[in-house]
């Protein structure tokens, strides 16, 4: 209380003279005026086959014999997560812990790469952010999940069978 | 009992904030892929050149919730495939490559402590319209 006093007399703007005599007043008004922003990218622009957001992986055209796709029965996930945790310490300092992870295209590669007529579609993309805030604990995850199936292309070959009439 | 005591307004001051949405394309009819490579009609990948790209979009949302994500303040999915397909036509287009989503989750720190007060997740989808030649003549 005499600090505070002492620090209130010493300076004549009050705001001041408070945050000085009471260092951990400070420390939660500025913990309150704290903005938190973090970003994550769904990137899979390396992976050298299609991963689509539809169903159809074919660009329309002219053929007469239009390619099948089937899906195998197999899926794909993927995250794509930010995190960071920022807590109060007693000597008025901060810690501060970040985590980040990208499974995106090791994914991908991992379910389709090599296989020139496999691709992943029906992709869908949960995008979430959560705060946690223990006063003196915050914490932050931004992450993007991405679903989608994997399905094969059999481009159809035309062939000469005789077509029957009854 | 007396930490019980101090405890208490301290958990009643933590809390929690956040926003979720999805994003999809179902409906659109063009192949939308997030790498440069579609198949052409006769089902052979196909990697986009950059003389085939005709535009690049930028869409961009935000999504928010409120008491602690329980009350989603918009739908709780975010379909491009209107936005898409106009995107395709105005451009002549016939395949949509390159896709990127980008989210931005944001928030201050008050906002888990009040839960009224609506947080967000801001998402912002960047691609390019390409127009693919029918090879097959």
């Amino acid at each position: 209380m005499r600090r505070f006093l002492a620090g209130f007399k010493k300076l004549r703007n009050p705001v001041v003279g408070i945050g000085i005599a009471c260092p951990q007043l400070t420390l939660i008004v500025a913990l309150l005026g704290l903005c938190g922003c973090q970003s994550v990218t769904y990137d899979v622009r390396r992976v050298p086959q299609p991963i689509l957001l539809n169903q159809n992986p074919c660009v329309a055209g002219k053929s007469a014999f239009p390619p099948q796709v089937v899906n195998i029965g197999d899926d794909y996930t993927a995250k794509v997560a930010q995190s960071e945790t920022v807590a109060a310490t007693s000597q008025n300092t901060t810690v501060t812990i970040q985590r980040a992870a990208n499974q995106a295209q090791v994914n991908a590669f991992n379910k389709i790469g090599g296989q020139p007529n496999r691709l992943i579609r029906g992709l869908t993309l949960d995008v979430s952010f959560m705060a946690v805030n223990g006063l003196i604990v915050l914490s932050q995850n931004t992450e993007i999940q991405a679903h989608g199936d994997i399905a094969e292309v059999h481009a159809a070959v035309p062939t000469n069978s005789p077509v029957v009439s009854p | 009992m007396k930490t019980l005591i101090w405890m208490a307004p301290l958990l009643l001051l933590c809390g929690c904030a956040g926003a979720r949405c999805r994003i999809t394309a179902r409906t659109v009819e063009s192949p939308v892929s997030c790498t440069g490579c579609v198949f052409d009609p006769q089902g052979r990948p196909h990697q986009t050149r950059p003389d085939e790209l005709v535009s690049h979009f930028t869409l961009a949302k935000a999504h928010y919730a409120m008491l602690w994500t329980a009350v989603p303040l918009n739908s709780k999915e975010w379909d491009l495939s209107e936005e898409l397909n106009s995107k395709i036509r105005a451009a002549s287009g016939n395949a949509v490559v390159n896709v990127t989503i980008h989210a931005t989750g944001g928030e201050w720190y008050f906002t888990p402590l009040i839960p009224i007060l609506p947080d967000y997740v801001s998402m912002k989808v960047e691609g390019d319209i390409a127009r693919i030649p029918d090879t097959q003549q």
